[in-house]
């Protein structure tokens, strides 16, 4: 046994405190504490960074719009396989780099509707058979309809502005639905009848401006 | 034939419902095509003036045949419908058999000449969708006559024959004056497929025209000869002798007529409109976009307006040493005007997000511009005193109008298809502004 020395003052309230600590908590229940401060941490941190994340099509970009070029309001875009909700005339999802139809994976197919690759070579599995073409199914009519049980959704009114250097179609996915893709009230933007904005969508016209 | 289409005639109560119904349609499908075929036929003919004085022509014809004047045949198929097809075919193909042989309106007797003058003002229109839902208004008149009351209206109308013609001749001759001024303000310019980005100067025409995706200037001088410049070339704007254009390498400026290279401007540049020695266009760059005036003469250059790249700066116009353009964002939409040397520049029209201006031209103390809200876009006109009227609206949604050019007496329009991809240059007589 070490003989007594004499203690700092402060050593003595370091002591002191660690007494107390040890006397009101066992060893496992210490380390739960801690574990689960470190897991509502991390927790935290998650549910921030997701609550943080602006739903597409309503993050304010360069030039004073929302998401994407043209679209002058807060209504989220309609879900397609990326996050620009480019569409063909028909409503049916494009890649938004370079207008090229994918199906609704996101895969580039060929007229046929077959998965391809950038050079045009259909895509095949790991042991070199052709994959089988994939649904294509229109982001508003049907993706609306599928994912948010909106059997109403159609593609009604829209805008027109000059984005790189051609007229783009904006274009308004709308429901009789109160609420929009947001979550929140929806408009009645430039639906007709009863319908409001559930979200949007674009088609590139390639007419020039 | 009439009389067929009654409970006895058809079998029942229902089935002449069913009769009537067929009939209208028939008849309405049938004159309706009639329409859009000569709105079409006058399209493709193009020549406006021309189509307008046959239309008055035929106008006058029958108005004089109606006043009882002029002895003139109409041409009609001197019969009656098959009567037979009632009693041998099955109602559904002899109600609209009947539909669209009176629907045609000269598959039977043609008693006025009325019926030919609207074809020839349908024609000379040259719009197909007006054609055919002027003509298909009349298809909805014959089945208007067959659900008539029976006979003994039809009677009345016929005794009444008589004077209605002098009514009719009256009639037609206030439509035969009503073509004059048509005639006055019709632009000879063939209202052509493809073509796109009109401007105008001392009745020289340039334009841009589209051929499977490719450009290429074409001016068509007001002695009715047409020049064209090599593919790859647009967005023409013409002054004189001298024509302003874009390429691949940036703009040049050429004397039409025979081609000769005057000046040359490279690098990023587009848009260029062309005003004496003055040149304005829009350099970018991946900090800015500035409108430029060019002094070609001098060699100096002036910066009208600067913008952030993400801005859509447009198409300028000059006139003397005024420029007018558009700045558009998501913020709002503006056409400014500024005179060059002047360092405060106006609003000449504005508005926010969801009005949309834009493609100013200037020309005659007018200033036009494009406004467009929702799927409707207009074209609009200011004259000198500060009257502004709204002078065009497309049909929307397929259809958008964008540059446009200011004339003497009409505007010239670049009117888009966006269904089929396809460009015409639409003329809009500029009356009382």
């Amino acid at each position: 046994m070490q003989p007594d020395r004499e203690k700092h003052p402060l050593d003595a309230v370091g002591g002191r405190v660690a007494r107390r600590l040890a006397n009101s908590t066992t060893r496992r229940s210490f380390i739960g504490t801690v574990g689960a401060a470190l897991l509502a941490l991390a927790t935290k941190s998650q549910v921030t960074e997701r609550a943080d994340a602006a739903i597409p099509g309503t993050e304010p970009i360069k030039g004073n719009w929302f998401g994407f070029c043209g679209h002058y309001w807060t209504t989220g875009s309609c879900r397609g396989p990326y996050r620009l909700p480019r569409v063909d005339r028909l409503g049916k999802p494009l890649r938004p780099s370079d207008g090229r139809p994918v199906d609704d994976r996101g895969r580039l197919i060929n007229d046929l509707g077959q998965p391809i690759d950038a050079a045009g070579n259909r895509l095949t599995d790991s042991v070199g058979t052709p994959l089988p073409a994939g649904p294509r199914t229109r982001i508003c009519q049907d993706g609306v309809k599928a994912r948010y049980n909106l059997n109403d959704a159609v593609l009604q009114g829209s805008w027109y502005r000059c984005c790189n250097g051609q007229i783009r179609k904006l274009w308004d996915c709308c429901s009789v639905s109160s609420r929009r893709i947001n979550g929140d009230a929806s408009v009645k933007g430039y639906c007709y009848g009863k319908r409001k904005v559930f979200c949007v969508v674009y088609y590139d016209t390639g007419v020039p401006c | 034939m009439v009389e067929t289409l009654t409970p006895a005639g058809c079998g029942g109560r229902h089935r002449q419902i069913a009769a009537v119904a067929m009939f209208t349609v028939a008849s309405i499908v049938a004159a309706a095509s009639v329409g859009g075929l000569l709105g079409w036929v006058g399209r493709e003919i193009g020549h406006q003036r021309i189509l307008l004085a046959g239309a008055a022509f035929i106008a006058v014809l029958a108005a004089l045949r109606e006043a009882g004047i002029l002895r003139v045949a109409v041409p009609d198929i001197k019969r009656q419908v098959p009567e037979h097809w009632r009693r041998t075919r099955p109602l559904p193909v002899w109600t609209t058999g009947y539909g669209a042989i009176l629907g045609s309106g000269f598959g039977t007797y043609q008693p006025a000449a009325t019926y030919w003058t609207t074809l020839g003002a349908v024609t000379a229109m040259g719009k197909p969708l007006a054609g055919a839902i002027c003509m298909g208004i009349f298809g909805l008149t014959r089945g208007v006559m067959a659900v008539a009351p029976g006979s003994a209206l039809l009677g009345r109308f016929a005794s009444a024959y008589t004077a209605i013609r002098p009514v009719n001749a009256l009639v037609l001759t206030a439509l035969a004056l009503a073509f004059a001024p048509a005639i006055a303000q019709a632009e000879d310019w063939p209202s052509q497929n493809g073509t796109a980005d009109p401007s105008l100067h001392m009745g020289n025409l340039a334009y841009t025209r589209w051929t499977d995706g490719t450009t290429r200037v074409e001016v068509r001088a007001a002695t009715g000869e047409t020049f064209q410049f090599p593919d790859g070339t647009k967005l023409p704007s013409i002054y004189g002798t001298r024509l302003a254009f874009q390429d691949a390498s940036g703009i040049r400026i050429v004397e039409w007529r025979t081609g000769r290279l005057l000046r040359r401007i490279t690098g990023p540049v587009s848009k260029p409109a062309l005003f004496r020695e003055n040149l304005v266009y829009v350099r970018t760059s991946t900090v800015s976009k500035r409108l430029q005036v060019l002094q070609t003469q001098l060699g100096t250059v002036r910066t009208i307006a600067s913008t952030s790249p993400d801005t859509d700066l447009g198409r300028p116009a000059i006139a003397d040493k005024i420029v007018t353009w558009h700045q558009n964002d998501g913020g709002g939409h503006v056409i400014y005007r500024k005179a060059i040397g002047s360092t405060t520049r106006t609003v000449v029209a504005s508005g926010r997000r969801r009005y949309m201006v834009r493609d100013p031209a200037m020309g005659w103390g007018r200033t036009a511009w494009i406004f467009s809200d929702a799927e409707v876009t207009s074209v609009w006109v200011r004259n000198a005193r500060g009257v502004t009227r709204r002078v065009a609206t497309t049909l929307g949604p397929d259809f958008i109008y964008t540059n446009l050019t200011v004339g003497q007496r009409r505007i010239l329009v670049n009117r888009w298809n966006l269904l089929t991809g396809e460009s015409t240059i639409d003329t809009i007589p500029l009356v009382n502004i």
